[in-house]
Parts: structure tokens; C-alpha cells; sequence
């Protein structure tokens, strides 16, 4: 079974959890990896491999909460989709808010996709499995850079 | 013809009399040198008129004659006095005035070198004809010299004191002719030319007199054509707000008006607050005038000052400028209170509009806070219905039926919540998302509406007379729609409800569209309070849902387009009535109707 590993940068420690066990939950025939970071500034570290990151592998897919401390996702987003070597890692915004200036800035900086979070937990799961589905199966994944 | 002579005499005597007090009452007011060659000009002519009046005409001693010559000498210093009165305004060539300098001593010195002046009856002889030629060369010299002064000076004044310098020159004019009729008069005409020349000193004299001290009923004649100005300053006056504008718009009327200099609009505290023809060290000066009078109008030579609401208008005069009186007093308070009128509006105008501002600003900053809020808020819930999903889903077996009903009310209070949370943000989302409209028919939307809610609601009948089509997003018409018909179901209190959606157009092209039920009604002091956000007439439970926030959505989307949502008397039953502008109507009601 090959393995996809999945970044998810979110401030809120329940989110990240509930976040996290949906996509564990998800099953599309691949051993997901779910790695979560809990704002901007330890995303980035964990793309540069710096403090506790230092052998990170990188991942196939990062969700990226827009509201975070220190530094927001659409920071660590420019950085990324700026960087020629990880710019290739598809992005997927998640995030609570459906502002259309956020949508807009998410696409203009080279997010992916600009998911609203979904309020019912139900809504979250199948959102979550939606988006898994896309990108394990609808979509062909690029093998991230080492 | 003899009474007819001492008539026409005894009148010159009066007028002159009356003109020489008057203008030497005018100098010993405001001292200046025009007004003492007018007093000397004036004086010099009442004098001759009445020393000639009590002189015999007839007597030829020699005290008669000497009499004679120091009454011709005097006369002779009229036209000089005149001249130099009239320099005062508009300094003649010195060519010129050496002129009438050399005229007049000579004719003067002439006088006294005359062997002998005669009574009226005696023939004259070919030296007193050139005598007589000398001097009416040096009085139509100086009178004529003078009335061009006098009038070009008057040009481009305003009306009184161009009127007024002109009525002098006409003066200077006749009586200049009065004594060339006199000198050719034939010496055998005892009764016609001494009578047509006291006319003409009477005419000149008058004209004298309305030139120097106008009367009151001819400066309101004169002042009529400015009277358009006056209007003129009014109609400028409404379109500025700026103080400083209320000056620059108003000040040049007023000077313009009363023929002065300059006028000053003075501000209670005593700065100036704008000043017109003047320059900043007079028009501080005459502020300082005004604080120090206070509450008293100013009324002296060259400055009259009113008090007004907001401080004080003063206008400065010209030499030019007719004295100031009772009715120039009346008409600059009346300039006053268009100046207040004006004031009062712009700093009305510039509070409306601050307070506009403010609260436009206070509006936007609590629509940004109530998305940040209800956004903010959307979060923990997040959480706390994934925990209680995952806890439900793990311990349901194990749970005892207290334990699952204190979830389900957990569970029921969080998606309430969330219900309000949404409503919230949608709330402020109709005043923060700007959306683009399209042609409706709202026929169509309220069907659609209606399909939505008759599954839940089978004994509810929905009644749909014939609709407009407008220009609307078709997303707010759903919400809209939605809202009030939900509205009308859940709210009306019985179960076999009859819902009834109808419109009609008014005269100006607006259509209103009113959403009717046959329940319980709303009674009228709440009628008001519904569209209030979290507005709930009734108790919050499982029969009648709803967050309270539905139809503070329908004002917002109704007075977002510019128009207004209002509950009609609808009896039995509860109609909300929605007027849509005429601007949005695409096709009215009865037109549709007519149409199917």
C-alpha cells in the first residue's frame, strides 16, 4: 500500500484533532500519514527542515488553515508557491472562512483549492473525505521533492 | 410779478440756508476736508443770498457799492469752493487747479479794482460787461471742471453714491446756468430773468440738497436696482456652507449695496471671519469697533455695524458714500440675518454630515464585528459537535437514557447555536457583500418557495395572486421569500393556515408585495420590534423555531434596495407588506395579469 503523507497546519488543537482522525478515517486504498503543525512560523520550519524538524520528509499534500498565529496561511502559502522547489505541493486552503477576498487572495498567492470548513461534524467528515478523494484518486498526486 | 419774485427770493433764501446748515452739521460729524468745502461751498452761498437779500438794490452810496464788490468777491470763491470740494474726491490736474487759483484771485483782485458798482437801475457800462464776461469764465471754468468730477467720480459706484455725485454735478450745472441767464439777461427785464434765474438757483439748490444729504425715500429709490444684488447675494448665499464662503458670497453685496468700501463679517469671539475690499489691519480694526459696541449698532461717519445672531456685520464707507441712516441700519440686520441664515445652515450641514459620517462608520465597524464574531464563534462549536458526534458514536451502547438525553439537549443547543451563528453572519453579510441583481419573476421564486415548504406543512394552503417581475438578486428574493412565508407558517398559530402571497403596483410604479396569513396576528406595539434582531415574540422552543434573526434579514435585504418592510393591519391574521422602488419594477403586477 503506498503512503501519502498529509501536512496539516491548524492553530486549534481540537480542529487539528478532529481534522486528523477524519482523514485517518478516510480509506482510498493508501496509508495516509497525517502530520500536523500548529501555526505558520512551525509550517515553515517543518518545509525547512529547521529545530525539531530537521529530518522531516516533505509532504504530498499540506491543508492550511488561514487564521494562525505568527504566521497566517497566507504567508506560508506565498512562501511556498514562491520556493521553485516546493512550490509543486498542492495546497489546499481549509479554513472557517468563506470571505470572497480570502477566496480571491488563496487562488491569486497559488492555493489549490479554498475549502470552507463545514460546521456539523458530519459535513466535516465528508468534506474531508471529499478532498482526500480528489487528491488520492480523482487527481494524480506529484511525488513531493526530497 | 413783484410777489412772484420775492417768493421765488424767499424760497432760495430757505434752501440755501437750510443746505449751508446742513453741510456744515455734516463736517462738525466727521470733520474731514471734503466736508469743509462743502460747508465753505455751501456756506458762501447762503451767505451771498442772504446778504443780497437784505442789501437795497437800488442805493448808490458808496457803502452800497463797497457791499457790492465784497458780496461779488464772495460769490466768486462758490465755484472755487465747489471745485475743491469736488478735488477732494478725485484729484484734478495741478494744471488745473493752478488754474482756478489764478481765475479766482483775479477775478477776486478784479472786483476791488472796480471804480464803482451800481444799483440794478443804473445802464451798464462796456467795463462791467467785460467784468461780468471775466467772471462767468471762471464760474463755468470751475463749475464745469467740478460737475465732471463729481460725475466720473460717481461711475462705477453703487447706486446711491453714483446718484448722489451726480445729483451735485447737475447742481454745479444749473446753477452755473442760472448765472449766465442773469448776466445776458437784458437790464430792461424787470420781471422774467430774475425770476427764471431764482428758479434755477432753487432747482440747483435742490438738487444740491439730494446730492449731499439725500433723503431717506430717494436712497430706497436709488438703492432699487441693487436690490437684485440683494437677491443675487441670497441665491449665492444658498449653495455655500464654508464660513469663510458665507463671507466671500455675501460681503461683496453688502459693499456693493451701501456704496461703502468694504464690509467685515465678525464672529461672536470678535475674529474676523471674512472681509471683502478691505484690508486685514482695517477690517481687524473695525471687528475691535464692533466687540467693543456689542449689542449696539454702529452708526458714525464712514462705518456702520450691526450686531447679529453669530457676531456682527459692519460695513466701512468711501467718501463717496451717502450718511448712514435709520434705514441703512434696518437693511444691513437684514443682510445680518441672511448671513446668520446661511451660517446656521452650512454648521447644520457640517453636523448632519458628521453624524452621518459616524454613523455610517459605526454601522460598517459593527457589521465587521459581528463577522468577526459570529465567525470567531463558528470555531469551538466546531469542536464541540465533533466531540459530542465522536462521544455519541462511542458510548451509545453504554449510555443510560438520562446520559443520552442530557446529549441530545447538548446536542440540540449547540445546532442552535450554530443556527443563530449563521444567521448572524448572514445578517452582516447583506450589508457587507455587495450582490448583483437580475431579472426576477417573482412568481416563480414563491413557487419554488412554496414547494420547499409544503411537505413539512400539509394543511397550510399558499395562495399566490400575480407577482412582478423585478431586478433583484434572485438570492436575497429566495431569502426574502423564504423567510417571511417560513415566518407565516411557523408563527400563525394554527396548522390549516392559509398563506396568501399578493401584490400590487401604487402610483408612483412601486410594487408592494405583501405576505398574508389568517393565524394569530401580531398585535401593533410589537409590529415594530419584530424585524429587531433576536426579536422572539414567542417562547424559544421545539414548537416555534427560528433564531429571531429571519426578518431582520428581510428589512436588511428590503432597505439594502431602498425599500421598506412594514406589517399591515391584516385582521384576522398577521401581512408583511414589502414596497420594492419603482427603479427596480421590471413589469408590474397587473400588467403580468394581464399578460397570462
Amino acid at each position: 500500500m503506498r503512503s501519502v503523507r498529509v501536512l496539516v497546519a491548524e492553530d486549534n488543537e481540537d480542529h487539528l484533532f478532529l481534522t486528523t482522525r477524519a482523514l485517518e478515517q478516510t480509506n482510498h486504498g493508501v496509508r495516509l500519514e497525517v502530520q500536523g503543525v500548529r501555526d505558520g512560523a512551525e509550517a515553515l520550519d517543518y518545509f525547512y527542515r529547521r529545530g525539531k524538524y530537521t529530518n522531516a520528509p516533505r509532504p504530498h499534500l499540506l491543508l492550511l488553515d488561514l487564521k494562525m498565529p505568527k504566521v497566517n496561511g497566507l504567508e506560508v502559502l506565498e512562501r511556498i508557491k514562491a520556493d521553485p522547489e516546493l512550490r509543486s505541493i498542492p495546497v489546499v486552503i481549509l479554513t472557517s472562512s468563506d470571505r470572497p477576498e480570502d477566496i480571491e487572495e488563496s487562488y491569486r498567492r497559488g492555493g489549490n483549492s479554498f475549502v470552507t470548513k463545514p460546521v456539523s461534524p458530519t459535513g466535516m467528515r465528508e468534506g474531508l473525505r471529499d478532498i482526500t478523494d480528489y487528491w488520492m484518486q480523482v487527481a494524480a498526486l506529484p511525488e513531493p521533492p526530497s | 410779478m413783484a410777489t412772484a419774485q420775492l417768493v421765488v427770493r424767499i424760497a432760495e433764501l430757505i434752501i440755501f440756508g437750510v443746505l449751508a446748515v446742513a453741510s456744515l452739521q455734516r463736517w462738525s460729524q466727521r470733520r474731514d476736508r471734503a466736508g469743509l468745502w462743502a460747508a465753505a461751498t455751501f456756506g458762501v452761498l447762503a451767505g451771498v443770498v442772504v446778504w443780497s437779500f437784505l442789501l437795497d438794490p437800488n442805493s448808490e452810496s458808496d457803502v452800497a457799492s463797497w457791499e457790492r464788490k465784497v458780496l461779488v468777491a464772495i460769490l466768486l470763491l462758490f465755484p472755487y469752493c465747489l471745485f475743491r470740494y469736488a478735488a477732494e474726491f478725485s484729484s484734478p490736474s495741478p494744471r488745473l487747479r493752478r488754474l482756478a487759483e489764478v481765475l479766482t484771485a483775479g477775478v477776486v483782485a478784479w472786483t476791488f479794482l472796480l471804480p464803482r458798482l451800481h444799483g440794478q437801475e443804473a445802464p451798464r457800462t462796456t467795463g462791467l460787461n467785460i467784468f461780468v464776461a471775466g467772471i462767468l469764465v471762471q464760474w463755468t471754468v470751475l463749475s464745469v471742471a467740478a460737475a465732471v468730477i463729481l460725475w466720473r467720480t460717481g461711475e462705477g459706484q453703487a447706486s446711491v453714491a453714483r446718484k448722489r455725485m451726480r445729483m451735485l454735478a447737475l447742481g454745479s450745472v444749473l446753477l452755473n446756468l442760472a448765472l449766465i441767464l442773469g448776466a445776458f439777461a437784458p437790464s430792461d427785464d424787470k420781471a422774467a430773468a430774475p425770476l427764471v434765474t431764482g428758479l434755477l438757483g432753487i432747482v440747483s439748490a435742490a438738487f444740491f440738497f439730494t446730492g449731499f444729504v439725500p433723503p431717506r425715500f430717494l436712497r430706497v429709490i436709488w438703492r432699487t436696482p441693487d436690490s437684485q444684488t440683494l437677491r443675487d447675494a441670497e441665491m449665492s448665499l444658498m449653495s455655500v456652507l464654508d464660513p469663510a464662503e458665507i463671507g466671500n458670497a455675501l460681503l461683496p453685496h453688502v459693499t456693493r449695496l451701501f456704496g461703502g468700501k468694504g464690509s467685515v463679517l465678525v464672529e461672536r469671539q470678535g475674529d474676523v471671519l471674512a472681509s471683502s475690499g478691505l484690508s486685514a489691519a482695517e477690517a481687524r480694526a473695525t471687528a475691535l469697533v464692533a466687540v467693543q459696541a456689542g449689542s449696539t449698532p454702529v452708526v458714525e461717519p464712514g462705518l456702520l455695524c450691526v450686531p447679529t445672531r453669530n457676531g456682527w456685520l459692519a460695513v466701512r464707507g468711501t467718501m463717496q458714500t451717502p450718511f448712514f441712516g435709520r434705514e441703512e441700519v434696518d437693511l444691513l440686520v437684514g443682510l445680518g440675518v441672511f448671513g446668520d441664515l446661511a451660517l446656521e445652515r452650512g454648521s447644520l450641514f457640517v453636523r448632519e454630515r458628521a453624524a452621518r459620517v459616524a454613523a455610517e462608520r459605526a454601522n460598517a465597524e459593527l457589521e465587521t464585528f459581528v463577522y468577526s464574531v459570529s465567525h470567531d464563534l463558528k470555531s469551538p462549536l466546531v469542536s464541540l459537535l465533533g466531540f459530542l458526534d465522536y462521544l455519541k458514536a462511542d458510548l451509545d451502547e453504554g449510555l443510560s437514557d438520562d446520559a443520552r438525553f442530557f446529549l441530545e439537549r447538548i446536542s440540540a443547543a449547540s445546532l442552535y447555536m450554530r443556527a443563530l451563528i449563521q444567521d448572524l453572519l448572514e445578517l452582516s453579510r447583506i450589508g457587507r457583500v455587495q450582490t448583483e441583481t437580475a431579472v426576477i419573476d417573482l412568481g416563480v421564486v414563491i413557487e419554488e418557495v412554496v414547494a420547499e415548504l409544503r411537505p413539512g406543512h400539509a394543511g397550510v394552503t399558499f395562495v399566490c395572486g400575480p407577482l412582478p417581475v423585478l431586478d433583484l438578486n434572485p438570492l436575497r428574493a429566495r431569502q426574502l421569500f423564504t423567510n417571511l412565508l417560513n415566518n407565516a407558517v411557523a408563527h400563525c398559530g394554527r396548522d390549516d393556515a392559509t398563506v396568501t402571497v399578493e401584490s400590487t403596483q401604487d402610483q408612483s410604479g412601486s410594487a408592494i408585495v405583501s405576505v398574508a396569513d389568517n393565524g394569530k396576528g401580531i398585535p401593533a406595539p410589537y409590529r415594530d420590534k419584530v424585524f429587531g434582531v433576536f426579536e422572539r415574540l414567542e417562547r424559544q422552543d421545539a414548537d416555534t423555531p427560528g433564531t429571531g434573526i429571519g426578518l431582520a434579514v428581510c428589512r436588511k435585504i428590503v432597505e439594502t434596495v431602498g425599500g421598506e418592510i412594514f406589517i399591515a393591519d391584516n385582521s384576522p391574521g398577521a401581512r408583511f407588506s414589502i414596497r420594492f422602488p419603482a427603479a427596480m419594477v421590471r413589469r408590474g403586477p397587473s400588467s403580468l395579469e394581464a399578460a397570462r
